[in-house]
This record gives structure tokens, sequence and C-alpha cells, in this order.
């Protein structure tokens, strides 16, 4: 027997029989988009071409239960981090290593750069937020609808509302989502969260921005396709111009615009929120 | 090697083969050999010429009854005049009253080996005589009592002079002859010398020697030690607990401050504070039931290590009178002072970090050993920050003899406060956020610390029935108070009361109030012999103790300690009677069996106000809040062993046993059956033992527990963990092979593997514990090495004599396993001492981590956040608690 071998067998027997709990391990993480600069279909009709799409993406845990939140208080795997993510580009960007155990992952939660403390009534605004806003994810593109292309920018923040969940991320997955992962020891896994920032729009209704107005009593501005009308104090119409001319369109309500700034409360900017927080998570990826 | 000489010369060694090993009990008497059948009040004490002090027996060890004498039964005595040298060697031995010749020279051989502190004139060390008498008695039956230090029986009238003598331990088990057998005779007056002239050998001094022969319980089970005094205050101790690092397969660490329980490991047991160990000081039980701040927690901080006579560990469940907690084992602590350091002694001490220490103790010279009086205050700034505390602690122990009985009481007094530094994680330390000995700074971790305080009281008393018949009983009252505020997890905390707070800091707050009284008692029968070769005797014993228990855990928001949550508000009346018997037979002089069984029934009353509160639930009349219930149950678990002398030297032992540990109270339903856990415990092992001269034991272990508990930090308290293993081996070795050199070492391996730990659950989907994974906290190896030398290093220093001593210490504990899948680092640590007596005066300097090694003295895996401010962590991550550094202490004593 060599003397390798002794050494071996000694250190095994000063620390114990080796046995295969749980380790300490590392899970690589990386980040992707998708390469959606190309128009694509939106809401009744609209056609949304995206020249930007910022996302704040972090904290995140991975978690052994089925369900994510409050039961999560021990993770499996941590990065406690945020970042910039650039949704529209599809190459992995690594964001470095999660802090991570062996086991199995059947959940995770993550927020958007905004994170909910349960030492403080205040959120924490991480620098990658700040950075956007601050904000959780911007998006900036064209909506053509009705015959109208809007130039617009959203800009929303994700954050935890829910005062009982204080100090829990705003996204959490849970047991209908199937999430099931192992997580090898030595650093073996690694994890890719890949946007689709198309997706985050599917619900956003462009079309109602530049719904066909009349001028009436009570109303400032309205829209007759691209042309804006000025109204006056009895519901006449007081004044025109042709918004597509000046390199804007009309948008309801506003009259011409040469860029459309949404928040987070405009139909648009709740539709991107609802989507980042439900309708259009990130695909986590184990590899 | 003067010893090892003197037994060459008397053939002992060479005679090994020829001398047969039976259980005797040696005592030196009055001159008198002959018993009247009534006790006779002890004489007055003739003074000694002024100047002159007698000698006086330090050490001894039993005579071994000539083996082909047995069967006659006889109880003879030899009556000796020793010839003793200025160093209290013995020159020589003659027999002024004889017995017959192998009698004679029985009892010749073992003078020889006996250690004798030579009588003085005006101070100065002078040849003499002394007249002894060594008594023979026939095997005894003895039970051990591994966790019931103190008890003991009396053999015979302590002479003016008298003294306990330990030096036949580890021996066969010894037995005092009954009081009639052993009559107190007054001692023969002093002569003093001419005081002009030197003492000669041929001078006697007339002093009659009478050495007291405690009724040792015997040692049963294959891993049970003992560990003397001399062999205890070989390194420095901080703490009396340090005491136990000399027991083989025990570390000691106090993590949390002077006014906590110490942290204790014994093979393959995290004990955490004690809930594995039957812990007792002498005969009073330090485990309190159903404690918040764990199951059995015992804190020996008011155990002054001075008074610390002999600790005697059990390791394993081999005896009938282990009681609750008895699952890694029971450790004794024995209390006295010997002959060699009673009278009075002023102790200060003052080192590093501010620390001091003063002692005051007295033992009256003339005394039983165990009576003495001692007063102790300790005080650290602490070797980091929120490391300062006081403690102070007062034992007071009173023996007497009446009659057939020796009648000992007992009190204690302890309080403490300190400043806790609690944990910090790892990566912290590493990154720089917090110091290796420092404290986070947010208020909710500079607020942690505790206090503490507790009394004891016992009155025991030990009988000898005119037979062989002993029995004994004990009564004892106890309070104490504890509480707490620590912060293990940062800022990771709801509030379970009110719905929208959160996050205002996880200290907690434990509070425990403790009463109890107890009552026990036993009674051994006289040996039953239907043949010569052998016999038998039956013991009973009756053990109870009911404790009132009122506690309390919280959630304290900074700055002002506001509750912001309330976990724990609850009374517990707890009560526990034990039954037990136990049978021993013996089979020539060559084995001896024990069979015995326990039972205990345990009764609980649990008024637990916050029961069935339901959190978040609105209104708050959704709810009833209040659950007082009662539970009990019982449990019964068999005992046996089995000891084998094939040589005089050799002793080979196996014991089986099933132990218990009860029930955390508030865990329990109504009309729950009480669910005790249980231990089953199996040890194998050999013993070669050459008096005192080399003891080695070898053993093997096998534990297997139903239901473990392991620390879980977020509730500061223990959790279960399910069933768990452990399978391992002993090691252990004393030495005194020379005069002036002794020695011991321990190696302690353990595989401790948890079998089944709670499933994972919606409320614990990843559980900290996997089937088959090794116990979490539990270091696999531990090795424990003492080595001291002493001795004079001049004989006249301007009128006194000048000694020397120079103790190390050396502790080791592998890798432990930690929840998780983590690993905490090794323990190395050096402890050393030095000493130079001058007379009255005792100047030492003692030296703790001698090499400044980093070490956690508690080392954790769990989820925390110590940043309120930034994002959580909440992957579990390694946090410890600091363990000293190098320090050391300079320690003046007088012993006017």
């Amino acid at each position: 027997m060599s003397r390798a071998t002794w050494i071996v067998g000694l250190l095994s027997l000063a620390t114990g029989c080796v046995d295969t709990s749980i380790q300490a391990t590392s899970v690589d993480l990386s980040v992707a988009g998708t390469d959606a600069r190309a128009p694509f279909e939106g809401r009744r009709g609209a056609t949304i071409t995206l020249s930007r799409a910022d996302v704040a993406f972090g904290p995140v845990y991975l978690c052994a239960g089925y369900t994510a939140g409050e039961l999560c208080d021990e993770a499996l795997a941590e990065w406690r981090d945020a970042a910039v993510v650039d949704a529209l580009s599809a190459a992995p960007t690594s964001l470095g290593a999660m802090v991570a155990l062996t086991g199995t992952a059947h959940s995770y939660m993550f927020d958007y750069g905004i994170v909910s403390l349960l030492t403080s009534d205040a959120p924490l605004v991480t620098a990658a937020a700040e950075s956007l806003g601050p904000a959780s994810a911007v998006v900036e593109g064209v909506a053509d609808v009705e015959g109208q292309s809007i130039p617009f920018t959203v800009r929303v923040r994700v954050e935890q509302s829910a005062d009982v969940e204080q100090g829990v991320p705003v996204v959490r997955s849970g047991e209908d989502d199937g999430f099931e992962h192992p997580i090898a020891p030595d650093g073996g896994s690694r994890l890719l969260v890949r946007f689709d920032p198309r997706a985050w729009l599917a619900m956003a209704d462009f079309a109602a921005l530049v719904e066909d107005a009349t001028c009436a009593p009570g109303l400032d501005v309205a829209c007759a396709g691209p042309i804006e009308q000025r109204c006056a104090a009895d519901g006449s119409v007081a004044e025109t111009r042709d918004c597509a001319a000046l390199g804007g369109a009309c948008v309801r309500d506003l009259g011409c615009v040469e860029r459309l700034e949404l928040g987070s409360d405009d139909q648009v900017g709740r539709a991107l929120r609802i989507g980042l927080e439900a309708g259009a998570r990130p695909e986590l990826v184990f590899e | 090697m003067r010893g090892l000489r003197r037994c060459l010369r008397a053939g002992c060694l060479g005679g090994l083969a020829l001398c047969v090993c039976l259980p005797l009990s040696v005592r030196a008497q009055d001159a008198e050999p002959e018993a009247p059948e009534e006790e006779a009040p002890p004489a007055p004490e003739p003074e000694p010429p002024r100047g002159l002090s007698p000698p006086r027996i330090v050490a001894s060890t039993p005579p071994r009854y000539p083996a082909g004498r047995i069967s006659e039964g006889l109880h003879p005595s030899v009556v000796l005049i020793v010839t003793l040298d200025e160093s209290g060697g013995v020159v020589d031995s003659a027999v002024e009253h004889s017995a017959d010749a192998e009698f004679d020279a029985a009892a010749q051989e073992a003078v020889r080996s006996w250690t004798f502190a030579p009588a003085t004139r005006d101070g100065q060390p002078i040849a003499s005589r002394i007249r002894v008498a060594v008594h023979f008695e026939l095997p005894a039956f003895d039970v051990a009592t591994p966790a019931d230090g103190g008890t003991s029986v009396e053999a015979g009238h302590p002479g003016p002079h008298g003294e306990h003598s330990h030096g036949a331990e580890p021996s066969p088990p010894v037995e005092a002859p009954p009081p009639e057998e052993a009559p107190p005779e007054p001692a023969a007056p002093v002569e003093p010398a001419e005081p002009e002239e030197p003492a000669e050998p041929e001078e006697e001094l007339g002093v009659t020697a009478a050495v007291e022969r405690e009724l040792r319980d015997a040692e049963r089970g294959a891993s049970s030690f003992d560990v003397e005094r001399d062999l205890l205050s070989i390194a420095p101790h901080q703490d009396g607990a340090d005491l136990m690092l000399a027991v083989p397969g025990v570390f000691v660490a106090r993590a949390e401050g002077l006014a906590v329980g110490q942290r204790i490991q014994l093979r393959g047991f995290d004990a955490d504070h004690g809930q594995d160990i039957e812990l007792s000081v002498g005969g009073l039980p330090v485990n309190l039931p159903s404690h918040i701040h764990g199951q059995g927690y015992s804190d020996l901080g008011f155990l002054i290590p001075e008074v610390v006579h002999r600790v005697r560990a059990t390791e394993g469940v081999s005896d009938p009178r282990q009681g609750d907690f008895a699952v890694a084992g029971s450790v004794g602590f024995e209390l006295g002072v010997d002959d060699a350091h009673r009278g009075w002694r002023i102790e200060s001490g003052y080192g590093l970090y501010d620390t001091f220490r003063q002692l005051v103790m007295w033992a009256p010279e003339g005394e039983r050993t165990e009576t003495f009086g001692a007063v102790q205050y300790q005080h650290t700034g602490g070797f980091g920050q929120r490391r300062s505390g006081d403690a102070a602690s007062a034992i007071i122990q009173v023996g007497a003899r009446s009659g057939s009985w020796r009648l000992r009481g007992l009190g204690i007094l302890y309080g403490a406060r300190a400043d806790l530094a609690g944990v910090v994680r790892v990566d912290d330390v590493e990154a720089g956020r917090v110091g290796f000995y420092d404290a986070y700074a947010q208020p909710t971790a500079q607020a942690q610390n505790a206090l503490s305080g507790r009394f004891m009281a016992g009155f025991f008393g030990d009988y000898r029935g005119r037979g062989d018949d002993t029995g004994a009983f004990r009564i004892w009252l106890g309070a104490d108070t504890f509480r707490l505020q620590e912060n293990f997890t940062g800022f990771v905390q709801r509030s379970r009361t009110l719905a929208d707070t959160a996050g205002r800091g996880d200290l907690i707050e434990q509070r425990n109030q403790t009463y109890s009284a107890g009552v026990s008692g036993r009674y051994r029968t006289e040996a039953w012999r239907p043949w010569d070769w052998a016999g038998a005797r039956l013991e009973v014993g009756l053990d109870g103790r009911l404790d009132f228990v009122d506690q309390a855990q919280n959630l304290l928001a900074m700055p002002r300690n506001q509750t912001w949550d309330t976990r724990v508000d609850a009374s517990i009346v707890a009560s526990n009677v034990s039954l037990w018997g136990d049978v021993e037979i013996t089979a020539t002089e060559h084995v001896t069996l024990h069979v015995g069984v326990r039972s205990a029934l345990l009764l609980y009353e649990i008024d637990d106000r916050l029961g069935n509160f339901v959190p978040l639930v609105r209104p708050r009349d959704g709810f009833i809040m209040g659950f007082r219930r009662s539970a009990g149950g019982v449990t019964v678990g068999p005992r046996a062993s089995a000891e084998v002398r094939p040589t005089e030297w050799l002793k080979l032992r196996a014991s089986y046993g099933e132990g218990y540990r009860s029930p955390q109270a508030r865990t329990l339903d109504d009309g729950e059956a009480a669910p005790f856990t249980t231990v089953r415990s199996a040890d194998l092992g050999a013993i070669f033992e050459h008096e005192r001269l080399l003891r080695v034991a070898v053993s093997g272990f096998w534990t297997e527990l139903s239901d473990d508990i392991a620390f879980e930090p977020r509730e500061g308290r223990l959790e279960r963990i399910g069933a768990s293993r452990r399978l391992g081996a002993v090691l252990y070795a004393q030495a005194r092979p020379l005069d002036w050199l002794l020695g011991s070492l321990s190696v302690t391996y353990v595989d401790a593997e948890l079998l089944e730990p709670p499933p994972p659950s919606a409320d614990d989907p990843q559980p900290a514990f996997v089937p088959g994974q090794n116990l979490p906290y539990v270091a696999p190896v531990v090795i424990r090495a003492d080595v001291g030398v002493h001795g004079t290093l001049a004989e006249d220093v301007l009128d006194q004599r000048l000694t020397g001593r120079i103790g190390i210490g050396y502790s080791f504990l592998s890798p432990r396993p930690l929840p998780f899948g983590g690993m905490a680092d090794p323990v190395n640590l050096f402890d050393a001492s030095a000493g130079l007596g001058w007379g009255p005066v005792d100047l030492g300097v003692s030296f703790y981590n001698l090499f400044d090694t980093r070490w956690a003295a508690s080392e954790f895996l769990f989820a925390s956040n110590w940043d309120p401010t930034g994002i959580p962590s909440r992957v579990p991550a390694r946090h410890l608690s600091a363990g000293s550094p190098f320090t050391f202490m300079v320690t003046l004593g007088v012993s006017p």
C-alpha cells in the first residue's frame, strides 16, 4: 500500500467515514436575452419593434421546497447581487457563481433589482436598478398600430407590495411550475436565465393608445389617426396637426408625442410589470 | 524510579503471576488489632511537641489478600513500625503485631508502595518512625455510582493525622470493615525527638497513622475512568469544568461566556450543555430537566477546581444507578481537599485581558477530606468584544461521623453575568467585515448577554452495617435562574404575534427558573455465600425528584428591549421517580457479574400559555390561547456487566445497558405517553494496570439512540434530529513512572451516524440532515494528553523547601461535520503551567492556547443575515464563536 493511500486512509479516519450528505458547491450563473430586434406582433394587431430591453435581475435564490417565498428561508443557492441584463442579446453573459449546496432545487425566487427587506419598509434599490432610472426594466421600441408608429419607452418598478410578504422576493415559482433540478457537487451545475422581451409586452395594448376620438366638451385633445385635434371648450376642433409629419404619433389624451414615456401606472407599464412578475418570467435552464 | 525500585525490591513485579488479585481493603489504624464489640469514642489527641509535625500518609494501596487464605474468612490486622527517611520514603518496616507470616509479608509489601509526607521539626523534614496498622478484608461486592460522586463510606476512625488515601485507585473494588471491626482507638502519644538533635531513623515519633479508606464504588463498565487529583491538576484550568478535559473522549469549551454552560463533547455525543451527560457534583445532580436553553442544561461554572478531588466518568450505560441524561455517560465530580492542601489558602491571579481570580479556601487541618469551604470570584475583560464577565461561587462541605453513619452536608451558591459576543459568519470574517474575536456592530448583537444563578444544598448519609451491608441516602434542594439574550441569525425573523412586524433583530430572550427537590436512598445487603468460591449481593434503590420550571422565550427589539414576538410562555411541573435493583454475583476471585434493571416513572404538568396560538390569524378571538395538559411515561431498562480477572494485572470487562433521556415537557401532548429517548449501549474492553505505576484501558463501544437532538439556531435551543448510532474505541493510559513524573493520554475515535432524520416536509423541504450522514458537531477523533513533572528543587532556601512543577495539556479535535454538509476546522490546543513553591508561598503562571491558535469554541452552519441594509443571505453559512487566544495568568497563593 502506498504512502498516499495510507495518508488518505488516516485522513478519512480522522474526519470520520466520509459520507454523502449535503455539500457546499456553486452554480455558474449566466443570463441571456433573445434576439428580438425583428418586429413581432403584439396585442390587437400591433407590430412592435424593440430597440432596448434592459432588465435588472437579481438577487436570485433556488429553494429545496416546492413553494418558494417564506418557506425558503434556507435556500439551496443564492446570488446576492443584481445586474442589468440586455434582454435583446442572445449571447449568454456570466454573472458569476451562486453560493450553493448540493441537493435538488424545486423552486426559485428572485427580484428585478428592487429588493424588499425585512428590516426596512423601504425597499433596497440596487445599483443595477438605480442605473435604469431607478427601475426594474426599461423597454424601448416602436409600436406600429392603426397606421401609426409610436416610439415608446416603458420604465417599470417591480417590487414587493404586500406587507405580509415583506422581505420576500417578488417572483416566486410554485409547485405547478415543475421546476426540479439537482445541484451538482464541485460546481458542476450551470444555470442560464434566458429572457424573452417579446413576451413581456404580450399584454400591452398599444392600440388603446391610438384609438380614434373626436373633440367633445371636457376633452383637451383627441386623435384621429395621426392627426392631433386640439379641442375648444365647446367641444369643437380648435386646431389640428399631423403628428406623423412631425416624426411622432398621436396618442390618446396626449396628442402628438415624439416618444411615448410610460411608467408602472400605465396600461403598457402594468402589462410589462405583470409580464415580468408572472406571465413572462425568464426561463431558468439548468445545464 | 524510586517507587519502581521499591517494588522490585519487594519482588512484586516478579511475583505478579503468583499474586491473587482480589478485592481487598486496606486501613491503617490504631495499633490494637483486636476489635471491641462496641465502638468507642475517640480519645483526645495528644498534642505533639511544639515545632514537631508527625509524618502523614499521603497515598496508599491496599494489601493483597493471600490467595490461599480466602476460604478462612479472616479479617486480620498487621501492625507495622515503618521507618521513613527525610523525604518520606520507606526505609524499613518491622512487624509489631503479627497476623501470620503471609499477612505480615503482604502488609509490608503494601506499605512499601505507600507515599508518606515526612515528619518535620520546625518546618524541616526529618527521619521518623510511624506505626501503621494494615487491615485485611475479604473480597467485597461493590456497586458503582458513576454519577453519584461523593458517596462513600468510612472504613475506620479517622486518626488524628489520618487522611483519605486514594493511592489504590484504580484498584480492585475495595471494602471497608464495619465499625466494630475497626474501632477507633486513642492515638499513641507523640513522643518528641530531641529538639536539638536531628531525628534519627531509629527514633519513633509514636504517631499512629490512620488511613481512612473510602468505600469506592467499583468501576463497572468497560469504559469507566477515574481521574485523580494529581492528574487533574497537571494542566491549568480556566474553570472547574475544564477538569473534564482529562476524561477520555471529552472536550469542553465555553463558547458563550462566564454565565452560560459549557459545551461538552463525550465520545461521539455533542452533549451541548450537557443533555447527554448525567452530571453531578458532590452527589448533587446538575442537569436541569426541560430547561429552555436545552434539555438537561448544565452549567458547571460554580465548580472551583481546587476542591475537586476526583472525576469519575462512566461512559456508556452500564449501571442501574445511572439515571436521566446518562446517554453518553455519567460524569461525577467528587469534592474534597487532600491532606497536602489543607489549611487556609488565599490565592490571587491576574492575567491578560484584565482577567482576575480570587480564591479563598479553608480546609481545617485534622478534619475529614470532604470538609472545606471555598469562595471564588472571577472577572474578565474578555479577549474580544463583548466577552467581559463576573462570576462568584461558594462551596461549603462538612463531613462528620455518627456511629454507623457518615454524614455530609454540601452547599453551593453561584452567580454570574457576562456579555456575549455571539457568533460571526466565517465569510464575514474572511472578508474583513467583522473581526474573528469581535461581535457584530448592530445594536441587536451588542445587546447579547447572560445571567445565571444557582443554589444547591444536599444532605448525605452513608451507612455501614454490622455486616458488610451498606446504604446511603441523599436529600437535596436546588434553585436555578437563567436569562439569556443571544442573537444567532441576525435579521431573519418575523413576528408571529404582530403580523406586520419583521426584521427587528433576532435577539432571543430566554428565561428559565427551576426549583428542585430530590431524595434518594439505596441499600445493599450482606453477601450471601453459599460456597466459598461464590457469593451474591442485592442492592435496591430509589431516586426521586420534583422540578418546578417557569420559562419564556421572546424576541427583543433594541434599543429598549421591546418584546416584538413571544415564542414560549410556560410553566412545568416535572416529577421523576426511579427504582432500581442490582444483583452482584462473584464466582471465584476471577469473575464478577452484575445484573440489574432501572425503571422510571416521569410525570409532567404543562401550562403552555401560548398553546393553541395561530400566527397571523385575524381577528385575535379566532382562537383561544392556552393549553394546559399533563403527560407521563414509564421506562424500564436492563443493565448488566461482567468483569473477568484472569491475572492480577488484567481485567476484561463487558457491559450493556439501556438508558434514557427525559423529554422536553413542552413537546408533549395531553395524555401522551411521554416518549423517552432511549439509548442502548454496549462496551467491551480490557484494563491493564500495575498499581499506580501504569494503567492502560482499551475499549470499544456501540451506542444507539432512538432520538438525537441538535442545536437549532433559529430558536436558540435543541431540536430533534432522529435516531443515531455510534461505533468507536477508546485508548486511555495513566502513568506515574517516576515520583516526579506523571501523565495521561487518551485517544477516542468514533464513527457517529445519523440513521433516521426527519423527512422533508412543507415547512422544511431541505432538512439539514440526511440519513447516513455523519452526526453534526461530533469530532470523530478526540485526543488529550497531559504530562507533568514536579519535585523538590532545593531542600533549604531560607529555611524553606523550594519545589517546582511544570505541566502541559494538549487537546485535539478532528474536523467536525456540520449541518448541510459543512465541516469545521480541527482544533489543536496546548495549555501549560509552571510554578514554584517556597514554604507557604506558591507562585504560578498558566498559559492557555500556548501557540495562539485561532479556533472556534463552537461552530455552526445555518442561514443568517447580518447585513440589515443589504441583500439578505439565505444559504446556510458557517458561523463560529471564537475560542480564547493565547492568554496567561500569574497566580500568587499563600497558605498561612
